[in-house]
C-alpha cells in the first residue's frame, strides 16, 4: 500500500487521534512564532536607536540648518566635525493609526522623515502605518515612514483628537500617551521641562565640551537624549514582556513538544503489528520507516495549515496578545525547522528501535 | 528449489539468554513439493520457515533459493524478492483488521509496483471463493474467511513458493479441511507448498514430512 493511501486509511480510522496530534503541533508552532515575534518586535523597536545606543555623543538636529539645506543628508555634510548627526530610521511595525497634526504643531514635533523637506507639515487627514507619501500644492512630496505607537520607545505621542487651534503646550498636555522619551525640538517644551522631567522625558547628557555644547544647543532647536535611559527603558520593556509571557509560552511549548513526540512513539509502537505485516508482504524496513515519515509529515502539514489559519485570524483580530506579531521570513523558517525537527525526532526514535528488532518479532508479539 | 546448507540460527548471541533455534540444518525442497514441517512447540520449525521466507536472517550457513545465493542479499532486495516469489500464511492470519479484504490482498502488490492492483487482488479473492467479501472489513470476517483472505494475499503476486505457519491452528476442523484443500489445489497448480504444523493429521495430507526437534532435522 502506498504511503498516501495508508495515511488516508489510518486517518479515517483514528480520526480524533490524528486531529489531536495536528492541533498539538499547531499549538507548538503558534507559541513558538509568538516567542520569536516578541523578541523580533523588541529588536525592531530598538533599531531606530541603535546608533544612539552605541555612542555617547550628542544627538541633535538643527531646524535652522534644515531650512537652509533642505535635507538631512546635506545637514550631515555641513555640520560634520561640529556635531554628530544620526539618522533615525523608523520602522513600520504593527501600529495604531497615527493622527497627523497641523503645520504649526508638526513643526514642533520634529518627526523624522525619510525624504522630503522637514519644514513642510504633514497633511491634515489621518495617516496610517507604513510609508506615506504626501503631495503638497507646491509640488513637493513628503514621505513619512511612520512608526506609530510602538511602546516606550516611540517618539510620537498619540492622540485621539486635535484641532488646529491647539498650541504645542495643549498638544502635550492633552496627550494620552506621552512616551518616556521624546525627540522633539527645543521650542516645543519651553516652559514644560518639568512635565517631561517628571515623565523621565529627557536628561541632558554631558560630554567633554559640555558647557560649550549646551549653550549652543540651547540656541538651536535641538534636544539631547540620554542613551543610557534608552537602553534601560528598552531592557525594561523587553524584560517585562519576557516576565509576562515567556514562562507560560515556554512551558506550553515543552508540553506540546513532549506530547507530540510521545504520541508519535506510541503510535509507532501500536503500529508494530502493522509493520510486521508490511514486512511479511514484502515491504523493506526502510520502506516502513518511510511510510511512518509520510504519516508524520502529512499530520505536520495539516498542523501547519491549522496554525497558519489560526495565526491569520489572530492577526486580523488585532488581539492585544498578538499585536506586533510579525510574519516574516524568519517566522516561516522557524516553523519549517520545527516541523522538520518533529518529523525527525518522531522518526528517529522508532527507527533506532526497529533497527534492533526484527519485524518478525512484531508478528510474534502480536499473537 | 529451496536449498538450505548448514543453517544455524542463534538468538541473542553472546548474551546470557543466548538460544540456538536451528542447529546445522541442511534441507532441500524441490519445486512443486508439498511438504509438512512437523515438530513440538519450540523445536525451530517456525524459525526455519521464516528463514526460508527471507523474513529472518540466519547466523551461519548458506541458502540458495532457485539457484540464487540469498544470504548476502540486502534487506530491501530480499523484501522485494519475497514479495514476488514467496507467499506467506500465518496461523493468526496477519491481516490488518482496519482494512478491507481487498486492501489486505493488495498489500504485496505495492512493493513491486505491480500494475492493475485492484484487478489482480480481486482475481486472487475470486480464486479463494470470497470475492463477495472484498469490501468488507477484515475484522468482520470469520476465521475461515480471514484465512482465505490471507491465502489470497499470499498468492496475489503468483509466487512459486507458498509457506504456511500453522495455517489451520485457529480454525475448526471443517474449516481446516477446506483450507488444506486450498493448499492442495495450489500445489496441484505447480506451486511449492511448505506447511509448518504440530498436527500429525495435517502433516499426513502432505507428500513429504520433515521432522524437526531441538533445532535439528530428524527426518526429511
Amino acid at each position: 500500500m502506498n504511503s498516501l493511501k495508508l495515511f488516508l486509511t489510518s486517518f479515517r480510522k483514528d480520526f480524533f487521534s490524528y486531529i489531536l496530534v495536528a492541533l498539538e503541533i499547531a499549538a507548538l508552532i503558534l507559541t513558538e512564532n509568538y516567542i520569536f515575534s516578541i523578541l523580533k518586535e523588541r529588536e525592531i523597536l530598538n533599531v531606530p536607536f541603535t546608533p544612539l545606543l552605541n555612542d555617547n555623543s550628542v544627538y541633535f538636529y538643527d531646524m535652522n540648518k534644515l531650512y537652509a539645506v533642505g535635507s538631512r543628508e546635506e545637514l550631515s555634510q555641513n555640520v560634520s566635525g561640529e556635531y554628530k548627526v544620526y539618522d533615525i530610521k523608523s520602522c513600520s511595525v504593527n501600529s495604531v493609526v497615527v493622527i497627523s497634526v497641523s503645520d504649526e504643531i508638526y513643526d514642533k514635533l520634529s518627526l523624522p522623515l525619510k525624504f522630503g523637506n522637514y519644514a513642510k507639515a504633514v497633511a491634515s487627514e489621518r495617516i496610517s502605518k507604513g510609508e506615506n507619501n504626501i503631495q503638497f500644492s507646491d509640488g513637493q512630496t513628503l514621505t513619512l515612514n511612520v512608526s506609530g505607537t510602538l511602546t516606550e520607545m516611540t517618539y510620537l505621542p498619540s492622540m485621539e483628537s486635535f484641532s488646529t487651534d491647539m498650541t504645542t503646550s495643549d498638544f502635550y498636555i492633552n496627550s494620552a500617551n506621552t512616551q518616556d522619551v521624546i525627540i522633539t525640538n527645543r521650542s516645543s517644551i519651553n516652559g514644560y521641562e518639568k512635565y517631561f522631567i517628571n515623565s523621565t522625558g529627557f536628561i541632558i547628557e554631558f560630554n567633554e565640551n559640555a558647557e560649550e555644547n549646551i549653550s549652543r544647543l540651547r540656541n538651536s532647536r535641538a534636544i539631547v537624549i540620554d542613551s543610557d535611559l534608552i537602553i534601560k527603558n528598552s531592557e525594561k520593556a523587553l524584560n517585562y514582556d519576557r516576565e509576562r509571557f515567556l514562562p507560560i509560552i515556554i512551558t506550553v511549548t515543552l508540553i506540546v513538544l513532549v506530547g507530540t513526540i510521545c504520541i508519535s512513539v506510541i503510535t509507532f509502537k501500536e503500529n508494530e503489528l502493522k509493520n510486521g505485516i508490511m514486512w511479511l508482504c514484502g515491504y523493506s524496513r526502510a520502506g516502513i520507516i518511510g511510510m511512518h515519515i509520510t504519516n508524520i509529515s502529512l499530520i505536520s502539514l495539516f498542523s501547519v495549515i491549522i496554525s497558519a489559519v489560526a495565526f491569520l485570524i489572530l492577526k486580523l483580530s488585532e488581539n492585544e496578545f498578538v499585536k506586533g506579531l510579525n510574519l516574516s521570513l524568519g517566522n516561516l523558517i522557524l516553523t519549517a525547522i520545527t516541523v522538520l525537527l518533529l518529523i525527525g525526532i518522531s522518526t528517529v526514535i522508532p527507527a533506532i528501535k526497529s533497527k534492533n528488532t526484527s519485524p518478525v518479532e512484531y508478528l510474534r508479539r502480536a499473537k | 528449489m529451496i536449498d538450505l546448507r548448514n543453517i544455524t540460527k542463534v538468538y541473542n548471541p553472546k548474551k546470557h539468554n543466548e538460544f540456538t533455534a536451528l542447529d546445522d540444518v541442511t534441507l532441500k525442497i524441490s519445486d512443486g513439493e508439498f511438504c509438512a514441517v512437523i515438530g513440538k512447540s519450540g523445536s525451530g520449525k517456525s524459525t526455519l520457515l521464516h528463514i526460508i521466507a527471507l523474513l529472518d536472517k540466519f547466523s551461519f550457513g548458506d541458502y540458495f533459493l532457485n539457484g540464487k545465493d540469498v544470504a548476502k542479499t540486502p534487506e530491501g532486495a530480499a523484501a522485494k524478492y519475497r514479495a514476488k516469489n514467496i507467499g506467506f500464511v500465518k496461523q493468526d492470519f496477519a491481516l490488518i483488521e482496519d482494512y478491507t479484504a481487498l486492501d489486505n490482498v493488495m498489500l504485496p502488490l505495492y512493493p513491486i509496483k505491480a500494475k492493475d492492483k485492484k484487478k489482480k487482488a480481486l482475481a486472487a479473492l475470486k480464486k479463494m471463493g470470497i470475492e463477495r467479501l472484498s469490501e468488507k472489513e477484515t475484522r468482520k470476517l470469520s476465521g475461515g474467511e480471514k484465512q482465505r483472505v490471507a491465502i489470497a494475499r499470499a498468492i496475489v503476486n503468483e509466487p512459486s513458493i507458498i509457506l504456511a505457519d500453522e495455517p489451520t491452528g485457529s480454525l475448526d476442523s471443517k474449516t481446516a479441511a477446506e483450507i488444506m484443500n486450498v493448499f492442495k489445489q495450489l500445489n496441484a497448480e505447480g506451486k511449492t507448498v511448505v506447511i509448518v504444523t504440530h498436527d500429525q493429521g495435517i502433516a499426513k495430507q502432505c507428500n513429504r514430512i520433515i521432522e524437526i526437534s531441538d533445532g535439528k532435522i530428524i527426518s526429511a
